[in-house]
Formats: structure tokens, C-alpha cells, sequence
């Protein structure tokens, strides 16, 4: 495949991060982290992406739910009461609309933080968690990106080791820093190599 | 690594400086996907000869018919099925064109899709086993899948499908031999282990092992591997790595477990006793239950109905007791040189054997109603045994045991006290007790509002090398996990655990039935423990050699650090030529 050397978007430098919340809110991320991490957020356009793809599945689910009030409109059906044909979509709506307020929120919360020996990815923030993930554990990692992650320059990065339940997700940074991030956990990885 | 930077190609803007991607064989799509082929041939097929009926076709009038029928059908379903057989092909063509592969120095990397790009990156020296396995239209295809086992709990294996037959085999064994060569390099810290293997080299065996047999015949094709069978599978012991299970690569041979090696008697359930823990522990009320609503349901009235919602229940209740009493009764437990070799069955005896250095966490459990006869129940996760649930009699080493039995087979599993472990006051208080007493930590007064009955059991306490966990005021569980076995962590709370100031830590394992959770903990406590356990995952590797090396003696909780290492990186086969060949060291089932 090519390497293409291309649009400053896709380096580092230029991109900014997703910026501090409330102080409040700071302060309660910041209660669960038991090493006073510094965390590198997710990018500015991560949030962009998220509002995309809401509404994108947004857009799919309500025309989906939209079909029992056509066909009832239509007369075609006569079951679904009207009040739950209507109520179908605009739950749908609703529902992203939620979504959407709580997106910004969401995406501050998350993080990363690479320390000597581990690697710290927080999420969440109703229920907020942090997990450590040793560097010598990492089994494997994974890169992945979807259409408008590509579009702005992003990509998610999975961590796997040798448990199930590690579930570490690193979502929303630059396809740069995920690129930079898998060659320096499989590089610490390997110096830190640990048996199962 | 040159700084890596594109959007265009890289799925992730990832490209691996000097990698050469490769594309994989262009029939790879047929091979994958061959059944909706056949599928869309079917039902094409199907429509045109129902159709040709429906016109009054007849063999006589072949020639005519089928135009005829051409002509009825609709334009608009033609072009509707030919929209959709192009669909498919481009989608195939697709899927192919963007999957790609490369071995860089130590990686697998593996591209795939192109709308959700992904890649998929494995060190070599973390692939425990790569085998070649033929799907049947591969096969007649002459292609064959490269399939690398990682550490993790399955679901997410690296495939690399198709590749030509030979093809397969020379990047096989190309990347053997480099990971043979990695290996190599990290010997140093190894040897010890390779060492220490008195029962190492059976716990390493299985993954690394078989991986490295095949490496082992040195340049080329190593052939015989994939040779005969349709997979060569991950379970290929040592002695015979090859001819090995054409069925498949769990379906290990079923050779017999017993290596002639002796066998110690550690623990034996009746079928008495089976059956009486089956009532006593949490079955017997569900059954209590079922009878008393048919019974209630009979007299109130409603008998059809009663036995109609009652019978599947039923059913299941049975099958469910059934299960667990087969896997129950009959029960042995051994120790042979191998590992644990356990045994059970009513009807069929199943056997395993399970290497010592492969368990990863172990687990006490005691129903409520078990406590008046002194029974436990001994469960493990263990690497290469795959998550809990399907088949969670694997996972149990006791399934219904006394204190005696228990503390006889313990040993093996669980680190002695004076090598980092665990004394029997603190077993006691582990299993029994609550509160703080034995250096354990429990949850603040604040965690009764969330735990009112068991805030003052639920706790951890540590030992230098173990961390017991636990839990279950009623039903009491424990889990002891070594230090070095702890995977990952994970701290969290919820809003309900902010108000009350408490947080969870969950240890994770490799997956099985225990779990590393310790519930509501002060938020102080819990990130003291998650400090001193990143500390603990920092240090045990360094120090993890000279533990290992005192591992040599008998007693079996060696396993901390030797075979397991064998079987991640493989020092056993880095270590030079084990002393001992991994023998007949898997599991299995008789």
C-alpha cells in the first residue's frame, strides 16, 4: 500500500485536545484517580464525530420506527395504537438528543495516560472508571476507524491481554497519536515482556 | 518504526514503516464465503425452475421453455437479482482488496475492511501457536488459513485467510523461526524457569510447545505439521506435533491423559455426597420451589395449565441437576507429574489434566447449607482452559469436597506460606472469618446501606506473592489470585459508591468462574490497593526470575512464575532445549 505523506491533519502537531470540563466536574474525575495522572484527552474533533454518527443512526432508527406510523397513517395497519405509533420515533429522537447533550461530558471524561510501567484509560462519568493496564500484559493491540473517524483524522485504539474483561478502549485520537501510541506499547511491550 | 502518518492508506493512519503489505490469494472470498454463494445460486436456481414450471415447462420443450420463461418474468426481478449478484461479487471483491497483511520484525499486522478499517497487530513472541487450518473449500481450493493463537481469551484470534497451501507453510514457518529467534534473545531471564519446570515443562507445554516443534525442524516447510490433516492444531503435544488431530484444534486428540507417570489420590466424591450437595447447595430450594407450585397450582385449580408452565421448567430443572451431579459423581482428583488430573462422570468418564503452571486464579466457594458438612467447592481459571460458562466443569477441581480434601489438594494450587503464601489462620479467616482481623481490609461501615450483609466480609487481604479476595456472606467465596497473574485493573464507582465514598477494584484474569472483584472498598483503600498492585505488576517482573528459580521443589505453587512464563513467552524453548519434552502435557478429555 502507498504511504502517502499527506494533509497536516493527519500529524501530530497542529491538533488540539479536547479541553477541562467544569471544576466540579474536574474535581470528580480526579477523585478516582488514585496517581494524580496527567491525561491526554481525546481531540477536539472527536466530538464532531460523535454528533455525526448520532445523527446518522439517529436518522436510521427514527425512519426505521417511522414505519408503523406511515403504515397507520396509510391505513394500511389498524393495530398499533396512534400514540405508540407516534411515540416510536420521537423516543428515537429523544433518545439522541440525550445522547447529544451528555456527548461533551462523555468525551472529556475519557482519557489516557502513559506511565512507566502502565498504561492508565479512563471513561465514563456517571460511572467513571480507570483501568491500569501493564504494559508487559498487552497481548495485542488494534487499530480501527470508521468512515468519519477517517474523515477527521481519527482512530480508536483496542487493547487486548491476556483477560476478557480488560475491555480498553482508547476512542477519538488522532490516527497519528494511535499510531505512535501502538508502536510504543508494542515497544514497551517487548521491554516489559511479562509471563501470563 | 519511521513516524507513521497517512490517512489514505493506513485503516488507521497507521502504517508500519518498512512493512510490505501483501495482499491475501484472490479466491480468498470464494473460500470465505462460499455459502452465500451457494445460497444465492439456490435460490436463483430455484426461482428459474419454479418459474419455468409455472409456464408449463416440460422436459420436451426445453428449447422454447426457457425463453418463454425468460420472457415472463419480470424485467425488474432480473434486474433486481443481477443488482443483487453484483452487489455481492463487488462486496467480495471488496473485502479482498482491503485485506492485506505484513511481518514486520516482531508483528503480524493484518488489515482488514473498508468503510470500518482495522488492524490488527500481534508480536510474535506473544503468539503462543500458529497453526494452518483448511476449511473444506479451501481445501479443495489448495489454500489454507494461518491462524495465530494469542493469550486472549479466543474471540479475537488473528486470522490470516487464504494464503496458498505452500504459501501458508513458508510464512509459517518463517515466522517460527523468528520467533524462536526472539525468544533467543530474551533467553537470559528464562533459564531459570526452564529450570524450575519440575512440572513447568508440562505446564508450558501446550502453546509454546507446539509451537515450537514444528519451528524446530529448522529451515523450510515444515511440513509434516499441516501436513495430513485439515488443521494442525494448537493442541499437537510435543512427542507426536504433527499427525496430530485431524479433528480439529479443540477437539484435541483424545489420547489418554496418563503419561505413566504416577498418580497421588487427593480427593474422591460418592455419588452420595454428590447428590447431597446438589440439594444442599441452592438446588434443592429450586426444586423445593417447583414442587411446591404444582402442587399450590393442583389444588387451587388449573391443573392442565400448571403442568403445561410447569413441565419445560421442569425439564429444565432436571437436566440442569442432571448435569451438575454427572460432572459431580464419580469425581477424582489426582496429582501426577503432569498436573491435576481429575476425573468424573456418571454415565461417561471424562478426564483432564490440568498443568499446574497454567492456573491463573483459584476460587473457594461454600453454599450456605454446605457449612454444617465442612464441604468446599474448588474452581479455577486457568489459561487455555476458555472462558467460564459453556463447559464450567472444566474449570472445577473440587467440586464437593471436605476441609481435609481441600487443604490436600490447596497445596498444589495455592502458594505455601513461607514461599509468599497464604498460612492456614488466614486461610481460615479468608473463608470464615469477617471483619480486619489477619491483615484483611473490608468495606467501611458507610458500605452497609449498599452491603448490609456482607460489608464486613468483603475484602481483600495480601500475602507477599497472593491476594485473597473476599466476598458472600451466605454463600462465602474466595478468590486467591497470584500477584503476577493479575492481567489488568480496574477501578470504578457509580453514584450511588460516590455518595457513600466507596469504589470497586476488579483484578482481572484470564476468564473462568473466579473473579478478582473486591466490591466497595473506601475510595482510599481501593486506590491504595490499585497503587500497590501497579507496583506489585512493575516489580514482579524483575524479581519474577529468582523466584521462579526457587520454584524447583516439588511443591507446586511454583507455578507462579515458572511455566506460566513458559507458556506466554516461551522461555522453556528460549532456555535452549528443555530438559524434558513437553509431553503428553494438555489437558484433555478421555
Amino acid at each position: 500500500m502507498p504511504e502517502t505523506e499527506n494533509a497536516p491533519a493527519a500529524r501530530g502537531e497542529a491538533r488540539k485536545h479536547l479541553g477541562e470540563g467544569s471544576p466540579a466536574f474536574e474535581r470528580r474525575l480526579a477523585a478516582l484517580d488514585a496517581w494524580d495522572s496527567r491525561w491526554v484527552r481525546p481531540d477536539a474533533k472527536y466530538l464532531t464525530v460523535i454528533v455525526i454518527n448520532e445523527i446518522v443512526s439517529c436518522v436510521i432508527w427514527t425512519a426505521v420506527l417511522c414505519v408503523p406510523l406511515v403504515l397507520r397513517l396509510l391505513e394500511v395497519w389498524s393495530w398499533p395504537w396512534m400514540w405508540l405509533a407516534v411515540a416510536l420515533p420521537v423516543l428515537s429522537v429523544a433518545w439522541t438528543v440525550l445522547e447529544l447533550v451528555l456527548a461533551p461530558r462523555r468525551a472529556r471524561a475519557r482519557g489516557y495516560s502513559e506511565r512507566e510501567e502502565d498504561l492508565l484509560v479512563r471513561q465514563g462519568v456517571m460511572w467513571h472508571r480507570i483501568t491500569v493496564v501493564p504494559y508487559g500484559r498487552m497481548q495485542y493491540v488494534e487499530v480501527s476507524s470508521g468512515p468519519w473517524d477517517r474523515l477527521f483524522g481519527l482512530a480508536k485504539v483496542e487493547l487486548h491481554t491476556a483477560s476478557a474483561a480488560t475491555d480498553v478502549k482508547i476512542e477519538g485520537i488522532s490516527q497519528h497519536d494511535a499510531a505512535r501510541l501502538r508502536e510504543e506499547l508494542a515497544q514497551r511491550g517487548e521491554e516489559r515482556l511479562a509471563a501470563l | 518504526m519511521t513516524e507513521p502518518r497517512n490517512e489514505s492508506s493506513g485503516p488507521a493512519g497507521t502504517s508500519a514503516g518498512e512493512a510490505t503489505w501483501e495482499r491475501v490469494h484472490p479466491l480468498t472470498p470464494l473460500a470465505r464465503f462460499w455459502i452465500a454463494i451457494l445460497v444465492i445460486v439456490f435460490v436463483v436456481g430455484r426461482n428459474v425452475v419454479e418459474s419455468a414450471f409455472e409456464d408449463g415447462w416440460d422436459p420436451e420443450e426445453l428449447g422454447r421453455g426457457i425463453p418463454e420463461f425468460v420472457r415472463s418474468l419480470e424485467l425488474v426481478g432480473w434486474l433486481i437479482g443481477i443488482g443483487v449478484v453484483l452487489l455481492v461479487l463487488g462486496a467480495m471483491f471488496w473485502s479482498w482488496w482491503f485485506t492485506r497483511y505484513a511481518v514486520t520484525e516482531g508483528t503480524v499486522r493484518v488489515r482488514e475492511g473498508a468503510l470500518f478499517r482495522k488492524e490488527k497487530q500481534a508480536r510474535l513472541d506473544r503468539v503462543q501457536a500458529i497453526e494452518i487450518s483448511q476449511p473444506l473449500l479451501a481445501r479443495l481450493l489448495g489454500l489454507a488459513e494461518l491462524r495465530f493463537e494469542v493469550a486472549d481469551s479466543g474471540e479475537s484470534t488473528l486470522h490470516l485467510r487464504f494464503l496458498t497451501r505452500r504459501g501458508a507453510e513458508d510464512l509459517r514457518a518463517r515466522l517460527l523461526r523468528r520467533k524462536r529467534q526472539m525468544q533467543d534473545d530474551a533467553a537470559p531471564s528464562s533459564a531459570g524457569e526452564a529450570a524450575a519446570g519440575t512440572r513447568g515443562p508440562g505446564a508450558g507445554g501446550a502453546g509454546p510447545g507446539e509451537a515450537r516443534d514444528p519451528g524446530d525442524v529448522p529451515e523450510g516447510s515444515v511440513p509434516p505439521a499441516p501436513g495430513g490433516a485439515g488443521t494442525a492444531p494448537a493442541s499437537g503435544p510435543a512427542p507426536e506435533p504433527d499427525a496430530a488431530a485431524p479433528a480439529g484444534p479443540s477437539a484435541a486428540a483424545p489420547s489418554a491423559a496418563g503419561s505413566g507417570q504416577e498418580e497421588t489420590e487427593l480427593a474422591r466424591v460418592g455419588v452420595g455426597r454428590a447428590v447431597a450437595a446438589l440439594v444442599a447447595g441452592g438446588y434443592g430450594i429450586f426444586l423445593l420451589l417447583a414442587l411446591a407450585a404444582v402442587v399450590v397450582l393442583n389444588i387451587v385449580s388449573l391443573p392442565g395449565i400448571s403442568l403445561a408452565v410447569l413441565a419445560p421448567a421442569l425439564f429444565g430443572l432436571v437436566t440442569g441437576g442432571w448435569g451438575t451431579l454427572n460432572s459431580t459423581a464419580n469425581f477424582r482428583a489426582g496429582i501426577t507429574g503432569e498436573g491435576l488430573k481429575v476425573r468424573y462422570g456418571l454415565t461417561s468418564t471424562r478426564t483432564q489434566t490440568i498443568p499446574l503452571g497454567r492456573i491463573q486464579a483459584v476460587g473457594i466457594e461454600q453454599p450456605l447449607l454446605w457449612r454444617p458438612f465442612g464441604w468446599f467447592k474448588l474452581v479455577i481459571n486457568s489459561a487455555g482452559l476458555g472462558a467460564s460458562g459453556a463447559d464450567s466443569a472444566r474449570n472445577v477441581l473440587l467440586p464437593v469436597g471436605t476441609g481435609q480434601e481441600l487443604m490436600r489438594i490447596l497445596p498444589y494450587v495455592v502458594e505455601r506460606p513461607e514461599r509468599g503464601g497464604v498460612d492456614g489462620r488466614q486461610l481460615r479467616a479468608a473463608l470464615e472469618g469477617s471483619g480486619t482481623e489477619h491483615g484483611f481490609t473490608v468495606s467501611p461501615g458507610s458500605a452497609r446501606w449498599v452491603d448490609p450483609l456482607t460489608y464486613r466480609r468483603n475484602g481483600y487481604g495480601a500475602t507477599r506473592d497472593l491476594l485473597l479476595v473476599r466476598s458472600g456472606r451466605l454463600r462465602r467465596r474466595l478468590a486467591v489470585m497470584p500477584h503476577v497473574k493479575v492481567q489488568s485493573m480496574r477501578l470504578a464507582n457509580g453514584p450511588l459508591d460516590r455518595r457513600l465514598g466507596l469504589a470497586d477494584l476488579h483484578l482481572h484474569s484470564v476468564g473462568g468462574p473466579v473473579s478478582g472483584l473486591v466490591r466497595h472498598l473506601a475510595l482510599a483503600d481501593a486506590q491504595e490497593l490499585a497503587r500497590r498492585q501497579a507496583e506489585r505488576a512493575a516489580g514482579a517482573r524483575r524479581v519474577g526470575e529468582p523466584q521462579a528459580r526457587a520454584d524447583c521443589p516439588p511443591a507446586p505453587p511454583g507455578e507462579a512464575e515458572g511455566p506460566a512464563a513458559a507458556e506466554d513467552h516461551g522461555p522453556a524453548d528460549a532456555g535452549g532445549p528443555p530438559p524434558v519434552p513437553p509431553a503428553d502435557s494438555r489437558r484433555r478429555e478421555a
